[in-house]
């Protein structure tokens, strides 16, 4: 495998507190020399991202209900748990569309994601948890695509 | 000319906002931040009698606050950049918004080539949007069925139902929209088009060619779609039986933008609003919003409720004594005296008298009217892209006036947005106010969440069915909640707590 097989996508709005931490992190590895994009929009807009790509590294934020800053990482798989608004499909969603449909989809999407303050803030800055996760954060990422390039 | 917000009424909202506030904090024994604060799920509160029959339903989705003081300082010009990032769902609709409250702002009229750019885009947007809401998002509820099995509502579920192939040209259409307004706005997500006074970019005439292939798939695609709504849904009676059903029904005003001859538009056009018999009560510019638009807080929601400010508040009930009313594809075709294309105009009769005639109180109803209104975006990009000036390189007029204060309405999918800034003579944003058309909504859907809930709990019997019943009845709005959404797992989790008549939380059901 090859770097040109690898995406790297953050996700997040920087105008959004916390939200804003897939997009540090990808910026972080787009000095590494990598494919590197980063999306604002959800749903089903990330198929536009990762369609074509052998392998998808995501940076993302997350709200499990976890200590903030906590880091978590897994292999994003397709799931038709439905979100209670039409607004939007979820991640699980929008891969069981490209399966569904015959897109060429990726051979796995991993997951790198840290848990977020469960309050959104309109605003420009990091909480103080998910700041200190920064530097682990871009580590983590940087160990994923070392496995996949060895 | 629109009048500024006087300093009492912005004191007293202030007022308001902060008992609300802490009204909310005191039940809830949370503190919030009166500022920014909100909450990543959405929450429905469910209040017992001593019967165990419902009281009352409280539904609210978190709703970002604080835009107003996030503004303020900023130059006016930078606001089509700053909202169409609030969201990840319809950027474009604030920025259209946005750029023609700069329009408003500056006193300077755009040439006609760039407003049929902008409306180009818009349509463009407007087919995808409603596109996929028909399909994936809505879809499960409908087009599976409303009785089907609940692991098959969902979007795989609406694929099997329409079939691989049909599921495989969603896909594709979406592609070749996004990939015209990516041409258009110069960015897919966050368009950098719009300009006060015109727009940064036009279309090469080399370049048209495309355009007209992909509006006229546009066209095909909508007619294709009408038949599966017509076939798959219609052809259903459990579904019109549901769609017409008390629950879903309310009696209220009705909200939209339309063009000269009353017909919809989603670009541009004066507001008009019907009472709940169909007869036109109101026709405004813009401008003019504040005269008939009035917002009010309630202690147990971050979410400002909006009203028709002549007509009054009279609480949470239909019927010509409340000002309550409804926005979204129902509402514009309830406002409207038709659509402007012919295949519209003749789905919108067909509309009205398969319904009963005009208006049409059903919620549910909106999915089919979300399909005429994508029929009619499609049209208008084939009367758009054979426009002689579509190619037009007179693009732009510069602003020269001294700004004060500006209004812009664009029809968001999801139904009538209002941009609205005041600034300082040096164009620096002194107050903003944006109304979502989840706001116009608000009072509405309430009730359809509260009848949704007395409908399917009695006796204290509380089972997970309730969320779905809930649940259509706010997805047929298509409730915006954008900012609370960004992060994994990508869906708004939903809780529903139901209290019993001496307050205690008898039971809680997540999803």
């Amino acid at each position: 495998m090859s770097g040109k097989d690898i995406l790297v996508l953050g996700i997040g709005n920087d105008l959004l507190g916390d939200d804003a931490i897939g997009l540090l992190v990808a910026e972080a590895l787009r000095e590494d020399g990598l494919s590197v994009r980063t999306g604002v929009r959800s749903g089903l807009a990330l198929l536009d991202e990762v369609v074509g790509a052998r392998r998808v590294l995501l940076i993302d934020s997350q709200t499990t209900g976890g200590r903030p800053g906590t880091i978590s990482e897994f292999s994003l798989e397709p799931s038709v748990v439905r979100s209670p608004s039409a607004h939007y499909v979820g991640y699980g969603e929008a891969l069981a569309i490209g399966v569904a449909v015959g897109l060429e989809m990726p051979e796995e999407i991993r997951v790198v994601a840290v848990e977020r303050t469960p309050e959104v803030y309109l605003g420009a800055d990091l909480s103080e948890p998910v700041r200190a996760a920064l530097p682990a954060l871009v580590e983590r990422a940087r160990n994923v695509i070392q496995e996949w390039l060895c | 000319m629109t009048k500024k917000i006087s300093e009492a009424a912005q004191q007293a909202w202030e007022a308001g906002k902060e008992r609300a506030d802490q009204a909310y904090s005191q039940r809830r024994r949370v503190v919030i931040d009166p500022i920014t604060r909100l909450e990543g799920h959405g929450k429905i509160d469910i209040f017992l009698d001593d019967a165990g029959e419902v009281e009352r339903a409280y539904f609210q989705v978190p709703e970002l606050r604080g835009f107003e003081t996030f503004s303020r300082g900023r130059p006016a010009e930078d606001m089509p950049q700053i909202t169409s990032r609030i969201c990840g769902v319809c950027p474009l609709a604030h920025h259209m918004a946005s750029v023609k409250a700069l329009d408003d702002l500056y006193k300077v009229e755009p040439p006609p080539a760039a407003k049929k750019i902008r409306e180009l885009d818009y349509s463009l947007f407007m087919v995808e949007d409603h596109a996929l809401h028909f399909y994936f998002l809505g879809g499960p509820d409908f087009v599976v069925g409303p009785t089907a099995p609940k692991e098959q509502r969902n979007v795989l579920g609406v694929i099997a139902a329409v079939g691989i192939e049909v599921g495989k040209r969603v896909i594709a259409m979406r592609r070749e929209l996004r990939d015209l307004e990516t041409y258009l706005g110069g960015k897919t997500i966050h368009p950098v088009m719009g300009l006060p006074g015109g727009v940064a970019k036009g279309i090469a005439p080399g370049d048209l060619p495309r355009f007209r292939e992909v509006a006229a798939r546009a066209v095909e695609f909508a007619k294709f779609t009408l038949d599966v709504f017509r076939k798959v849904v219609l052809a259903n009676p459990d579904y019109v039986r549901l769609i017409t059903s008390d629950a879903y029904t309310h009696r209220t005003y009705y909200m939209g933008m339309v063009d000269a001859n009353n017909k919809v538009n989603f670009y541009d056009g004066m507001i008009r609003v019907v009472d709940p018999s169909g007869v036109e009560y109101a026709k405004f510019k813009s401008g003019d919003y504040l005269n008939y638009i009035a917002e009010r807080v309630e202690p147990w929601s971050y979410v400002k409720f909006c009203y028709l400010k002549p007509v009054g508040w009279k609480g949470f009930v239909d019927g010509p004594e409340s000002g309550v009313y409804a926005v979204a594809p129902l509402a514009r075709l309830n406002a409207s005296d038709g659509m402007a294309t012919p295949l519209a105009q003749q789905a919108y009769e067909e509309f009205f008298a398969t319904l009963g005639g005009k208006p049409v109180h059903h919620t549910l109803a909106n999915h089919w009217a979300r399909v005429i209104e994508l029929l009619y975006a499609a049209e208008r990009l084939v009367e758009l892209t054979d426009d002689p000036e579509i190619t037009s390189t007179a693009l732009r007029v510069l602003p020269t006036k001294q700004p004060s204060v500006g209004v812009g309405v664009v029809e968001a999918p999801r139904g009538t947005l209002i941009h609205h800034y005041e600034t300082d003579e040096q164009g620096l944003i002194t107050r903003a106010n944006l109304i979502v058309a989840t706001q116009n909504n608000a009072a509405r859907i309430a009730m359809s969440v509260d009848s949704a809930a007395k409908g399917v709990i009695h006796k204290g019997q509380v089972d997970d069915g309730l969320l779905n019943m809930v649940e259509m009845a706010f997805r047929a709005y298509d409730p915006c909640h954008g900012c609370a959404t960004h992060s994994l797992p990508g869906e708004m989790p939903l809780v529903a707590s139901v209290y019993d008549s001496a307050g205690e939380l008898v039971r809680q059901i997540r999803r």
